[in-house]
């Protein structure tokens, strides 16, 4: 096991221990829940073979549906992020020629990381409330709790990323 | 077959996208499916014994609010126990009430913010606890049991898209359907109240007694709007009493004829 495997080890642990310890249980008013833990596939390093990325999420988005007890949505939301992760990122940068040895959230100009952190946050979100309803006639609820859940989640990955990540 | 192989090798991460989807909405379809829902259960005792660690934490913070709920809770059995005293001449012929056994349980989680939200307690087939028994707590109806492990019991919420529990106005004995629309966790509906009934904003809703899982009267909400037409209720909506947000101690409700009732009902529809 390299180093980076360890970190991501480590990583995964920390955010699904946060997440169902403590965020699964903060409630701020009727429509708004905090997932943090999106924050494993952000910092996931980036390679051109993502199979790692895939399975690994996958894993721990099943892990909190079974701690959650909420079938298999987080693991859906959370692969969907995973796999729509670098073409977000390439739109965001507006370029292909991304360093993928080298690349760092904290390395690519401040607003086009929050811009890449909030578009991934709303995906999340709205894949997560779509299959959480799984109804179209909950539409107007899957919409509201998406974005109410988005801000407050960006919000909290910004101070979680740029606390914890050093800049480069 | 080269090509096949080509093929697969081009779009390798999209066809793994693909099975891990799909592998996730097979457990989110499950989910959805109220038979297959058991899994959400405390039989599994990793979350369980999580969810209770967490709930005995939260406990330490809740116990001044805790504290009030028995004080109030106290004087209101006092005030009933004086009335009743001063009614010592009358003779009680409540003969429902006698048949219902509590068991007193905790609630260690709670789910209100999805469509389709659970309970789990720290009571299970060890106390005495069956599937289909009724939760209550002081202010009101909570759910049902939906399914029992040795020490757990996790419990379908009133705010569960598929519930369905019998009411009544406690004005009038008109009879209704409790359900829940999936939109505000403090608010259920009630569906099938006849048209000649005379329903108001402010009429408190109880249990109808007509199923053996709760008595009758128990408190459910108070109705907060409505909206008719043709003479006929379209919508009313209900402001449950309790705040289900806030959840701790609860009642188990035991029907102690329940399997006498359910045998007759079985012998009914076997002939």
């Amino acid at each position: 096991m390299n180093n980076r495997t360890i970190n991501i080890l480590i990583q995964g642990i920390f955010l699904y221990f946060l997440q169902i310890l403590v965020f699964n249980h903060i409630e701020i008013g009727p429509y708004v829940k905090l997932y943090p833990y999106i924050a494993f596939v952000l910092l996931y390093p980036l390679t051109e073979n993502r199979f790692g990325l895939f399975i690994s999420s996958f894993i721990f988005g099943l892990l909190i549906d079974i701690s959650a007890g909420t079938g298999g949505i987080n693991a859906m939301a959370l692969t969907l992020c995973a796999y729509l992760r670098l073409p977000i990122l390439k739109f965001v940068l507006g370029n292909n020629d991304i360093d993928y040895n080298n690349f760092h959230l904290r390395q690519i100009p401040i607003d086009k990381g929050l811009s890449f952190i909030f578009l991934m946050t709303l995906i999340f979100c709205l894949m997560l409330y779509s299959m959480s309803y799984f109804s179209t006639e909950y539409i107007g609820s899957i919409i509201l709790k998406s974005f109410l859940s988005t801000f407050a989640t960006f919000f909290i990955l910004i101070l979680g990323i740029f606390t914890f990540t050093k800049p480069r | 077959m080269h090509q096949i192989i080509s093929l697969l090798q081009k779009y390798r991460f999209f066809l793994l996208f693909l099975l891990l989807e799909s592998i996730g909405l097979i457990l989110t379809l499950n989910y959805h499916s109220y038979q297959k829902t058991k899994y959400i259960n405390a039989s599994n005792a990793f979350n369980a014994s999580i969810n209770k660690r967490i709930f005995n934490f939260n406990n330490y913070f809740k116990l001044e609010k805790n504290n009030q709920i028995l004080v109030e809770d106290n004087f209101r059995l006092m005030q009933e126990l004086l009335n009743l005293k001063n009614q010592k001449d009358t003779i009680i012929q409540d003969t429902v009430h006698r048949n219902f056994k509590l068991i007193q349980t905790e609630i260690i989680l709670n789910q209100y913010k999805n469509l389709d939200n659970f309970l789990i307690i720290n009571s299970g087939s060890k106390q005495g606890i069956q599937v289909d028994m009724g939760l209550i707590n002081d202010k009101g109806v909570l759910g049902i049991v939906n399914n029992v492990s040795n020490n757990y019991a996790s419990i379908l919420s009133i705010l569960n898209s598929n519930i369905k529990i019998n009411a009544r106005l406690k004005n009038s004995n008109y009879f209704g359907t409790i359900s829940w629309d999936g939109k505000s966790y403090n608010r259920v509906q009630i569906e099938d109240i006849p048209r000649q009934a005379t329903v108001e904003i402010g009429d408190t809703i109880v249990t109808g007694g007509r199923s053996i899982i709760f008595p009758d009267g128990i408190p459910i909400g108070k109705i907060s709007s409505l909206e008719s037409r043709d003479k006929t209720y379209k919508s009313i909506e209900i402001e449950l009493f309790n705040d289900m947000a806030s959840l701790s101690n609860a009642y188990i409700i035991i029907n102690n004829d329940a399997s006498e009732i359910l045998n007759l009902e079985n012998q009914a529809r076997e002939q």
